[in-house]
């Protein structure tokens, strides 16, 4: 088969596979969603298909690309364009489990507004899967670049300038309080968007001297890994020369810092506009599936995770990084937040290839902390705990939605806000469980999993009547 | 919040993958008129741009300092280098970089070509770009990679 005929089968099998995807696309837009953002996806991903489809077309017809290019290229032109098919339907699994059945829809509105408040620009799109993990994705940025490189930036007129994805567990999908860890999810726009990274990074300092000490760790690394009995035999090293070693040091050295700033930056963020609720629903969901000590070239390890956010809590001592009024916070809610103080200080440094890394950042941590209340600004969390929270912890463990504090005095009503809610919420799940029980008529420790469920119908309900609230107010959108 | 993100990595080998591509056609087409369409001379700037890119990923172990900038010079390297397999020291790199830099600035401005000249870079860009086809095959199409060190403590990039 010559080359143009084994070209123009690879265009006629693609576009078969642009019109099987405009079909799926017919279906999926006959779902229920509780936002916006799935409708905006689902006209890009069309758009891009189309365009996909004809830009597939012209290669077909076009003349220059047997003229100007050989065989290889031209090959390599035609299944780069097919290689969008495969990308597209990735951008469409995005919307799985983004329908109201499969999200917390009450929750849904409320959030979206809060992080509006934050990234006015940002479309939200919050969606379940079926692993226990959250995580955000900007897919705007990415996909503008790959547009502008694969001349189909006119399909992206749907796109919002930012788009983001925001997963949760499925299994988790009405528990209120664990929701509170999407504050980190928060964290990542606000950290992109104020370009912390250029303030953060240049406070990192790994010398020529421990670059070399990493390279002779990597280096030993790989030269033991070949020479185990249990590689299949005849193994190279990764590093034939010196080229590829500098190539690889700088790459995972650089990706590293950047990735464990930012992660430890989103945490500061979170925890800064989120306060402690943010730390309790963390610490809860980390604890149930991870290590303490893991790190990775994708996320530092825990341990400075904690510590990080144990410092801005206050328990090693008010600093630059510590917020207000948790001096206030009542002593078993301390106690419980002092208990973390030993998995993470002093740090583990006994892995020598993370600690070269991890040394630098553990110097750094109250600078993250820092930056984050600066960006924070007026919008960072302060604990009003007699005024605010106690009050509300009254509410709740009377099983009142916790949305509205009548003052008696001025016949008045307060509003505290979702973020009031949901760290009265934690501290009644922290310490006040046996007498929210008792509200129900049930004893804690034989039904907890049944008055759990009740606490997080509870505050999910008072997040969404004041949502509902500053809507009908003119406050949100 | 655990695990690097796969969407990410895939978006970022597909418009690498893209540069590639609209590279070779536009040298293609320069060396064949002999000169550069203005149209082009965008594309001939992000050439100038990544080897720029390159070479400073390349000096960063011996300078080693953290900015917006050094992730994409360190991946610019990286790329670079899978396109230029023989060559092995550091020297020879930057060398080699800096001659494909000089033929990129003479694309800019030159109203005849060399021809030899011009075909040196296309097929710098046409090993990276075939690279980065096979890159993208393998986060589509996820198999062991061989790239990371087996070694390497904690989950590799992309998994």
């Amino acid at each position: 088969m010559d080359a143009r005929e084994s070209i123009r089968l690879i265009i006629e099998s693609a576009k078969e596979r642009c019109q099987a995807l405009a079909l799926e696309l017919d279906e999926a837009e006959q779902k229920q969603y509780p936002s916006p953002g799935p409708a905006a996806l689902l006209r890009t991903i069309r758009n891009i298909n189309g365009f996909v489809e004809q830009k597939l077309t012209n290669l077909e017809n076009d003349p220059e690309i047997f003229s100007l290019l050989s065989a290889k290229q031209a090959h390599q032109h035609v299944n780069r364009c097919s290689q969008l098919l495969p990308y597209l339907h990735e951008l469409l699994g995005l919307l799985d489990g983004a329908e109201i059945k499969h999200t917390p829809a009450p929750f849904v509105p409320a959030l979206r507004s809060f992080t509006r408040r934050y990234l006015p620009d940002y479309e939200l799109l919050l969606t379940s899967r079926t692993s226990l993990n959250y995580s955000f994705l900007n897919i705007a940025q990415n996909l503008r670049k790959l547009a502008d490189r694969a001349g189909l930036a006119e399909a992206l007129m749907d796109l919002p300038e930012n788009f983001v994805v925001i997963t949760f567990p499925r299994a988790e999908a009405n528990n209120g309080l664990l929701h509170c860890v999407i504050a980190h999810e928060i964290g990542h726009g606000i950290y992109k968007k104020e370009g912390l990274a250029s303030q953060l990074l240049p406070l990192i300092n790994i010398d020529r001297d421990k670059i070399a000490e990493l390279a002779k760790v990597m280096y030993q690394a790989e030269v033991s890994a070949a020479s185990t009995a249990d590689k299949p035999s005849g193994q190279m090293p990764l590093y034939p020369n010196e080229n590829e070693l500098r190539a690889q040091i700088a790459v995972l050295a650089n990706n590293t810092v950047t990735t464990w700033l930012e992660e430890l930056g989103s945490d500061a963020v979170g925890f800064a506009i989120f306060g402690p609720a943010f730390f309790f629903a963390w610490v809860h969901l980390v604890v149930s599936i991870q290590l303490i000590e893991n790190a990775s070239p994708s996320h530092p390890p825990n341990s400075l995770r904690i510590k990080l956010l144990l410092m801005m809590m206050g328990i090693f001592g008010k600093n630059d990084a510590t917020l207000d009024g948790l001096d206030d916070l009542p002593d078993d809610i301390k106690s419980y937040a002092n208990n973390w103080n030993s998995t993470c200080d002093p740090p583990d440094l006994s892995e020598q290839f993370w600690s070269i890394i991890k040394s630098p950042i553990n110097k750094c941590l109250e600078d993250i902390g820092r930056v984050a209340k600066q960006v924070a600004g007026d919008s960072r969390y302060v604990n009003d705990q007699v005024r605010t929270i106690a009050p509300l912890r009254e509410l709740i463990i009377h099983g009142i939605p916790p949305n509205e504090v009548m003052q008696v005095q001025t016949k008045s009503f307060d509003y505290p806000g979702m973020i009031h809610i949901l760290n009265a919420g934690w501290q009644v799940l922290l310490t006040d469980m046996d007498r929210f029980a008792q509200t129900f008529g049930k004893d804690y420790k034989t039904s907890k999993i049944v008055v759990k469920d009740m606490l997080n119908s509870i505050i999910l309900k008072a997040v969404e009547l004041d949502n509902i609230r500053r809507i009908c107010h003119g406050d949100e959108e | 919040m655990f695990s690097r993100n796969h969407l990410s990595e895939l978006t970022d080998s597909l418009t690498a993958g893209f540069f590639a591509d609209r590279a070779v056609l536009a040298l293609a087409r320069a060396k064949k008129r002999g000169r550069l369409d203005e149209s082009e001379r965008p594309i001939v700037e992000d050439i100038l741009e990544f080897f720029h890119n390159a070479l400073q990923g390349s000096e960063w172990t011996d300078k080693p300092k953290f900015t917006t900038e050094s992730v994409a010079s360190a991946e610019a390297f990286s790329r670079a280098l899978r396109a230029l397999p023989d060559v092995r020291s550091s020297e020879a790199f930057k060398s080699y970089v800096q001659q494909l830099m000089q033929i990129a600035e003479s694309v800019k401005v030159s109203d005849s070509l060399a021809e030899q000249d011009v075909d040196a870079l296309i097929q710098f860009f046409t090993r990276y770009g075939q690279d980065e086809l096979q890159r993208t095959d393998d986060l589509i199409n996820p198999k062991n990679d061989l790239r990371v060190p087996s070694w390497t403590p904690g989950k590799a990039f992309g998994s």
